[in-house]
């Protein structure tokens, strides 16, 4: 806990994290254990960032109602822009919207993706809720995609938490051991126009 | 201007019902010149007298019947009155909007500084209507708000003052009343790279064959995407015929996943049907919700598209083509400043 202090104290990220498909009092698509995953992923994922002194700090919590959301529970690639071109959060925070399924990776996001939520294209991160039994894997999918976000690209290590792509597909390939970062990673995303210098 | 302090006529029994205090709505009533006078020396008494009678309907009366300098300047004095609660001096800058008069839009321009923003947004409306040069420059002057719709009632309010007195109009005016666009360039492809496309293309293509030696490539912030049509359409002269036949899913856009992917997937879906005009075109996403419709209209030998944003919530974009013996070009703008219309979804307490 006093590391997560410190770190958020220094320089952080925040993120704007919206549930699609939710209504109040989970009478909605999203169920409270998914909710409760989330809330994990995010603690994962600050743990994961903690790798290059970089915090997430703020989380500015948002949902789609369900008959907004209806085209969007499930998608893909093509779905996640349209999603991120519909919806944007605070502009302090990196959108990082989770979908129920995304039919053709577990999420997308831009490598080094606009500083301008108004800018064309795919404005945000997208990630699925994942099921299984752990709770960790939903964190490196969020601090993957946030990771791209934030400039980075796959690699050629699995237990980078950035992936591999093996099959050259644009699709990178992680898994629960994904989560290391090497000293160019560390500064690639420290130097993004998302991150927030100490408060 | 009456002087309040001196005797004006009394209302009439029918303006006492009128103004009275929650009374009933009676329309437009037309006062009789000594009735107005009387109006005129109610609205003088100022801000107290709105314990006894309607004020605001007062002065809408006013406003509506003796729209002059002398029904401006008392209306002037409730606009400035900060004994009057908010309601009241918003219908006082809304009103004064009505006459357009030196002293109106004098005193919106000066109510500007230490306005509040719901104020501001009342002030900036009747200024757009009344503004004069004093106004756009104040305007200007405002400091930056974090309000979308404060700043767009500012620029509008601004654009509106500076068009109307034919003034020379800056790009932010321009952006403000005719937005605008940023041309997207639309490229014939090379078959080669249609090949290369069609060979990253994933997922399903809702039953399309794709003609491979044809495409049109555009650039969306930082991915490409391409234009693909039907094999079953004739890419030269018969298109229009094949076209006008039956509806048809005529093409696919293909998106590319990311910046300097290979891989491609199926972004938007076009379809036609013809009508007795021409044939209608919608480019849907995949989700169904209508992006772009439009017309394809025969003209002489060829034919004319044209498509406009249809989606709620999206940014502005025309397509325009042509259609000839030489095949189809197209032409697309998009306007980046109407962005605006995001949506920002909900906050739920108990889920944060």
């Amino acid at each position: 806990m006093r590391r997560h202090i410190e770190n958020i104290r220094a320089t952080s990220i925040n993120l704007c994290v919206f549930f699609v498909g939710h209504e109040p009092g989970f009478a909605g698509t999203f169920t409270q254990t998914q909710a409760q995953r989330v809330q994990h992923g995010i603690e994962m994922m600050r743990e994961l960032y903690e790798q290059a002194d970089l915090g997430v700090r703020r989380i500015f919590w948002r949902f789609i109602h369900d008959d907004d959301a209806a085209s969007f529970i499930s998608i893909n690639a093509s779905g996640a822009t349209d999603l991120t071109e519909a919806f944007s959060g605070p502009n302090d925070g990196i959108d990082l919207f989770i979908v129920q399924t995304i039919t053709d990776a577990g999420g997308w996001s831009n490598s080094d993706g606009p500083c301008d939520k108004d800018d064309k294209g795919r404005t945000g991160a997208v990630v699925e809720v994942t099921g299984g039994s752990s709770n960790d894997f939903m964190g490196i999918l969020m601090a993957h995609e946030v990771g791209h976000y934030l400039g980075l690209k796959h690699t050629n290590s699995a237990t980078n938490l950035m992936g591999v792509d093996s099959n050259n597909d644009g699709i990178g390939e992680i898994n629960n051991n994904s989560r290391d970062l090497v000293a160019s990673q560390i500064d690639t995303m420290r130097s993004s126009c998302w991150v927030r210098d100490s408060c | 201007m009456p002087d309040p302090t001196a005797a004006s006529p009394p209302l009439t029994p029918r303006f006492e019902r009128v103004l009275a205090l929650d009374g009933p709505w009676f329309g437009r009533p037309k006062p009789t010149r000594d009735e107005l006078e009387a109006i005129h020396g109610l609205i003088a008494q100022g801000v107290p007298v709105a314990k006894r009678y309607d004020l605001a309907r007062a002065m809408a009366i006013a406003a509506d019947n003796s729209p002059t300098p002398e029904t401006a300047a008392l209306i002037v004095r409730i606009l400035n009155d900060e004994r009057a609660d908010l309601a009241l001096r918003r219908q006082a800058a809304t009103l004064l909007g009505e006459i357009p008069v030196r002293a109106s839009a004098k005193a919106l321009s000066e109510a500007l500084s230490n306005s509040s923003p719901m104020f501001e947004a009342a002030l900036l409306a009747a200024l757009a209507k009344v503004g004069d040069d004093e106004a756009a420059r104040a305007i200007a002057a405002r400091p930056p708000t974090v309000s979308k719709r404060l700043a767009r009632l500012r620029e509008f309010a601004r654009a509106m003052i500076l068009y109307r007195d034919g003034r020379q109009a800056d790009e932010r005016a321009d952006k403000a009343l005719l937005p605008i666009g940023q041309d997207v360039t639309i490229s014939r492809e090379p078959a080669a790279e249609v090949s290369k496309v069609m060979a990253g293309l994933r997922g399903s293509t809702f039953g399309v064959r794709i003609e491979p030696a044809l495409g049109y490539a555009f650039q969306c912030g930082s991915t490409r995407q391409v234009v693909l049509l039907s094999a079953d359409l004739p890419a030269g002269p018969g298109l229009l015929a094949a076209l006008s036949q039956r509806r048809r899913i005529a093409g696919i856009v293909a998106m590319q996943d990311e910046r300097g992917s290979a891989t491609y997937v199926v972004h938007r879906i076009v379809v036609t049907r013809p009508e007795r005009d021409g044939i209608a075109v919608a480019v849907l996403s995949t989700g169904g919700e209508v992006e772009l419709r439009g017309m394809l209209v025969p003209r002489d030998k060829g034919a004319t598209l044209s498509l406009r944003s249809h989606a709620a919530g999206r940014r502005p974009i025309e397509v325009e083509g042509v259609v000839s013996d030489e095949g189809l070009v197209l032409r697309a703008r998009v306007f980046l400043d109407d962005a605006a219309a995001k949506r920002s979804g909900d906050v739920d307490p108990a889920a944060a």
